[in-house]
């Protein structure tokens, strides 16, 4: 309410009241919404289909809570350094910016390895034991499209932040494109705690 | 701009709550109840979590 009414008041003669405070910032929204409704889909897809089968294995036996634990515990700390490096860069701090933005960098490539590693103990140890395998059960398959699909989401969001990361010290951005940035990482977050939950847990 | 007006939210106070929830998620599925209850349970938490960090690292309150 404090925003639209310092729009408002900022706002020249012939500007609508509608005019965004970022056109990037609703750039990125409008993008998130849609994506939103892509991963939607898959998780409602997944759902459906495992809701009609009658064998569908016990993921905590299959797949193994461990390793998943600390890979979301490791993505919600880099939310956090993305959202603090935020602060700093607003705060006109470059040398906190650079060392939150360098951790949140990390967090996400510790992500990815930690997935590759899954995906290859899976593979090859963990689902022939079961006699799974991707495209061959719906178990594998959509275990493998729906992870997947978000892991590349992560590897384009740590390009991004690598990005971001080095045109702020080349001193071509400032705040509000890393809030834009933050935006993105925060919704890659959530959508693992969705993932981690119902591919994972339930 | 108008992002300085209110005062920042307390970033690591979400974080622990986002943790302990993580924690209680994954001892509810241990838990020897009804798999629905923990269905449900489960969707609390995580929607709970969501909304942590859209609300919060997200900057939708205000």
């Amino acid at each position: 309410m404090s925003e639209v009414a310092a729009m408002h008041a900022g706002a020249q003669a012939n500007e609508s009241p509608l005019t965004p405070e970022s056109w990037g910032k609703l750039g990125m929204w409008l993008f998130l919404a849609g994506d939103a409704m892509s991963f939607g889909g898959l998780i409602v897809g997944y759902g459906i289909l495992r809701h009609a089968s009658t064998k569908w294995p016990v993921p905590a036996e299959v797949l193994g809570i461990n390793l998943t634990a600390l890979m979301t515990f490791v993505l919600i700390v880099s939310s956090v350094t993305m959202v603090l490096s935020l602060s700093a860069i607003q705060n006109g701090d470059r040398a906190k910016f650079n060392k939150f933005m360098g951790l949140t960098i990390l967090g996400g490539l510790f992500f990815l390895g930690c997935q590759a590693y899954e995906w290859t103990h899976l593979l090859h140890d963990v689902l022939p034991k079961y006699n799974l395998a991707f495209s061959k059960d719906l178990f594998a398959t959509t275990f493998f499209v729906l992870t997947g699909f978000h892991g590349m989401h992560v590897s384009g969001g740590v390009i991004y932040n690598i990005c971001v990361f080095l045109a702020v010290n080349r001193g071509r951005y400032e705040a509000k494109p890393v809030e834009i940035a933050a935006l993105y990482w925060h919704f890659v977050d959530l959508v693992w705690i969705l993932i981690f939950t119902f591919v994972y847990l339930l | 701009m108008t992002e300085a007006a209110h005062k920042q939210p307390n970033y690591i106070g979400v974080f622990w709550w986002l943790l302990v929830l993580t924690i209680i998620e994954i001892a509810v599925i241990y838990l020897p109840i009804a798999k629905f209850a923990i269905a449900v349970m489960l969707i609390v938490l995580a929607v709970t979590k969501a909304a942590l960090v859209a609300l919060y690292f997200m900057h939708l309150t205000f």
